[in-house]
């Protein structure tokens, strides 16, 4: 599903895109659009899904693209591919928008609702049912309910594991837990290597 | 915090649900634990195949922007030779010129927004603005702007004007304008005008007066109708080269 579409140069067309992060590092402005295309879909859904708001996400997403530009000899391939670098880069900047002091008081809101509603099903099932991957949804469905409530709201909502605890009522220990557990089975159930 | 509680956090980390601070310390942590550091590294993988099934499609002004910015903004230095530190300023060198040309093509952008609204004063700056970027001696200079947005000045001495121009920037909030200041190296700020940018954040205008002995171009928000002098801490300053 990476290989969505190709720039018109034809070298940059048939190359991965861990090879085209290379060729980015070399300042090669058309193997940057060609990462862009290949990848500005997975970056902007997974900003908006945290973020929730359009405007916000569109210039999360400009900035991480712009340190995709800026950074892109710091990505090691034997460290992981790289849809998972540029990935982990978008979820860490929307992580940070989340929980930065403007979006404090959207995020109160959030927050409060989320107390108010306790009812946090209800969230993580909406979550799963907007999913593209039926590979990825199978897999959350397999989960234990309070696994797949951590996992969603810490990486679906942007929420700490200290306030997953707090929304869910139960020990931080356990959030803890629950977290890396719900990621192992992910990991194995889709056979996911390093 | 033991080491075996720390082992846990692996998947917390990988889903960014750590505090600033717990993160920093589980870093470390993992600089001297490798099955952490593979753990972490395939949880993050698994991680990202959520990110990815969330996909959608961005709106279609994301693109246009990205790569024009990435036109204008340096890459961080990696560990190169000095060989290819020579060649690199080599190919900077030619690239100055595609630098100016994508400058240019923001500015056509905002100049289309401003055609509706001021066609006369827009097609007298047009000309200016077309003279300024395509002089032989423009130099370009770039910054991110407090608040959103990134802005870039291009100077020419020989036209002694210089032209700035911007993207995403945030409305500057009622009764509150941007203004534009020429500063010399005591420090001394000398308006160059008021900035209006377009309803998308864009902005291409000519900076009012010469450079002069200016060392600085800054950007200040204002109250409406802009300042004798900044009264506010610039949002934006970037070196123009003398």
């Amino acid at each position: 599903m990476w290989g969505r579409r190709a720039s018109s140069g034809v070298p940059v067309g048939s190359a991965s895109l861990e090879h085209l992060l290379a060729i980015v590092a070399q300042g090669d402005h058309e193997a940057f659009e060609a990462v862009y295309d290949r990848s500005a879909p997975q970056v902007y859904g997974l900003v908006r899904r945290v973020l929730l708001d359009a405007a916000q996400a569109e210039e999360v997403a400009q900035e991480v693209f712009l340190e995709v530009w800026r950074s892109a000899a710091s990505f090691d391939p034997s460290r992981g591919g790289a849809m998972t670098w540029l990935l982990t880069i978008a979820h860490r900047r929307a992580v940070d928008r989340v929980r930065s002091a403007q979006a404090a008081s959207d995020r109160d809101v959030r927050f409060g609702r989320l107390q108010v509603e306790r009812d946090i099903d209800v969230v993580s099932e909406a979550v799963e049912q907007r999913l593209d991957s039926a590979a990825v949804r199978d897999a959350l469905s397999s989960l234990t309910m309070l696994q797949r409530q951590a996992l969603t709201l810490a990486y679906y909502g942007g929420y700490t594991h200290t306030e997953v605890s707090e929304l869910l009522g139960v020990p931080l220990g356990t959030v803890k837990t629950r977290i890396r557990d719900g990621l192992i089975r992910l990991r194995d159930l889709m056979g996911v290597t390093a | 915090m033991s080491d075996a509680d720390l082992h846990l956090l692996t998947g917390a980390y990988a889903a960014d649900a750590l505090s600033a601070g717990e993160s920093r310390a589980f870093e470390e942590h993992l600089d001297g634990c490798a099955s952490c550091a593979l753990e972490v590294r395939e949880l993050q993988a698994t991680a990202s195949l959520l990110g990815a099934a969330a996909a959608e499609a961005p709106p279609s002004s994301l693109k246009a922007t990205v790569l024009s910015q990435a036109r204008v903004t340096p890459q961080a230095a990696s560990l190169e030779t000095a060989r290819t530190r020579r060649l690199r300023r080599l190919s900077a060198l030619l690239g100055a010129a595609a630098v100016v040309l994508a400058v240019a093509a923001i500015a056509l952008g905002a100049w289309a927004a401003q055609l509706h609204r001021t066609a006369d004063s827009a097609v007298a700056q047009a000309a200016t603005i077309t003279q300024v970027l395509t002089a032989a001696d423009a130099t370009t200079s770039s910054g991110e702007i407090a608040g959103g947005g990134r802005g870039t000045v291009v100077v020419s001495r020989s036209q002694q004007q210089a032209v700035f121009v911007a993207s995403d920037l945030a409305a500057a909030g009622s009764d509150r304008t941007y203004q534009l200041w020429w500063i010399d190296a005591t420090g001394a700020a000398r308006s160059a005008g008021l900035v209006a940018p377009t309803s998308d954040g864009s902005v291409a205008t000519v900076l009012a007066g010469a450079p002069d002995g200016a060392s600085h171009v800054g950007v200040t928000v204002e109250p409406a109708g802009g300042s004798a002098a900044p009264t506010t801490h610039p949002v934006l300053v970037v070196a123009v080269t003398a």
